[in-house]
């Protein structure tokens, strides 16, 4: 019953009732009181609810998505830019690092042989760990690894091509609905 | 100069005319944008939402078949991406699967925001935000975005009858804390 008497009295705000049952919602508020402050209250609740506050959107908003529609290539343009400049970031500071260590290598020598020493030993180090990395590729585990980087790769294809169509399906349900 | 319809506005879009659709982005922004703020609780995350509806909308504006009235198609692109976001972020919605009389008691919250309120009107209005996310949802497309039961339904695919119950519980639990305060009295 006091499932009812809501339903009723929410139908009554929203002028969803008329006739005798309206009749009969009218007479009951004029003898129940409890009924009456019910839809006093409701009354007050439905008069606040027209004035929910509204958020505004972020300053530039509209400029922003704009920007994106009318030139997409502008927001691609900056995502390669970014990349390029954290690539040439990064060896920047690789060639750097190079530069301090030949420097402090070059002024801790004592003299131009032991230079000529500690960068033949440098040089060594280099082709030992050139020459191992090449018979790495060659080995069948580089093989292995490969494979299965091919497989995480084609597996990361497959499901964001299979979410782009499960997004395409939706955007067309919508439509259909 | 006459304010252009929605339907004109997609027209002239689909015909070429790109930039009309700020006047779209412009209609909807803020609303949309409260919506998705009041959902998502976080205004980074509702305005990164938000750009993404649009862009999702201008993209699909040529299939927008007129049937329907742009907002709703919209306000469901809307939601479903901000659905996307909840389960994403796992805060998905263990509210929705709770009905509101057994999420919806307030407590000490209700106290706080009662003290800090200076008017029932005030006090009515910070209570939306503790509404689980569906009922606040209906609550807001009805009053704030001006959409039928019949449109919200359709927003949030799901039945006449389920988005009526969530409209009238709102109001009905909203009430009832109002009638806790005795606040009927001083508003009429």
């Amino acid at each position: 019953m006091k499932k009812n008497t809501d339903e009723l009295l929410n139908d009554y705000i929203d002028n969803q009732i008329d006739g005798f049952m309206l009749e009969e919602i009218n007479e009951r508020i004029k003898t129940d009181l409890i009924l009456l402050k019910k839809l006093q209250a409701l009354k007050t609740i439905d008069q606040s609810l027209w004035h929910i506050e509204i958020y505004p959107a972020p300053d530039g908003f509209t400029k922003k998505i704009m920007t994106k529609l009318i030139n997409p290539s502008v927001a691609a343009l900056n995502k390669i830019k970014s990349f390029f400049v954290s690539v040439v970031g990064l060896l920047s500071t690789s060639i750097l690092a190079l530069l301090l260590a030949a420097y402090l290598t070059a002024s801790s020598a004592v003299s131009e042989r032991e230079t000529f020493v500690k960068l033949d030993s440098v040089i060594t180090f280099i082709k030992e760990n050139m020459s191992y990395g090449f018979s790495f590729v060659g080995s069948q585990k580089a093989v292995s690894i490969g494979w299965v980087a091919s497989m995480i790769l084609i597996i990361s294809v497959y499901f964001i091509v299979e979410s782009h169509i499960n997004f395409k399906n939706k955007i067309k349900q919508i439509n259909r609905n | 100069m006459k304010k252009m319809t929605d339907i004109e506005i997609i027209d002239s879009v689909t015909r070429g005319n790109t930039a009309d659709f700020a006047l779209l982005i412009d209609r909807y922004k803020d609303k949309a944008f409260s919506l998705l703020k009041r959902m998502l609780k976080n205004e980074m995350d509702a305005e990164e939402v938000l750009q993404d509806s649009f862009l999702k909308a201008y993209n699909s504006l040529k299939n927008f078949r007129h049937e329907a009235r742009f907002s709703t198609w919209f306000y469901r692109i809307v939601y479903n991406s901000a659905l996307s976001v909840l389960s994403a972020n796992k805060r998905k919605i263990e509210h929705e699967m709770i009905s509101i009389d057994e999420y919806f008691q307030p407590g000490i919250i209700d106290d706080r925001i009662y003290s800090s309120s200076e008017n029932a009107q005030e006090y009515i209005l910070k209570l939306i935000d503790q509404l689980p996310i569906r009922n606040a949802l209906v609550t807001i497309l009805f009053y704030v975005d001006g959409l039928s039961l019949s449109e919200i339904s359709k927003v949030m695919d799901i039945s006449l009858v389920n988005t009526k119950v969530l409209l009238h519980r709102s109001r009905n639990a909203l009430r009832d804390i109002l009638l806790k305060h005795n606040y009927q009295e001083e508003m009429l």
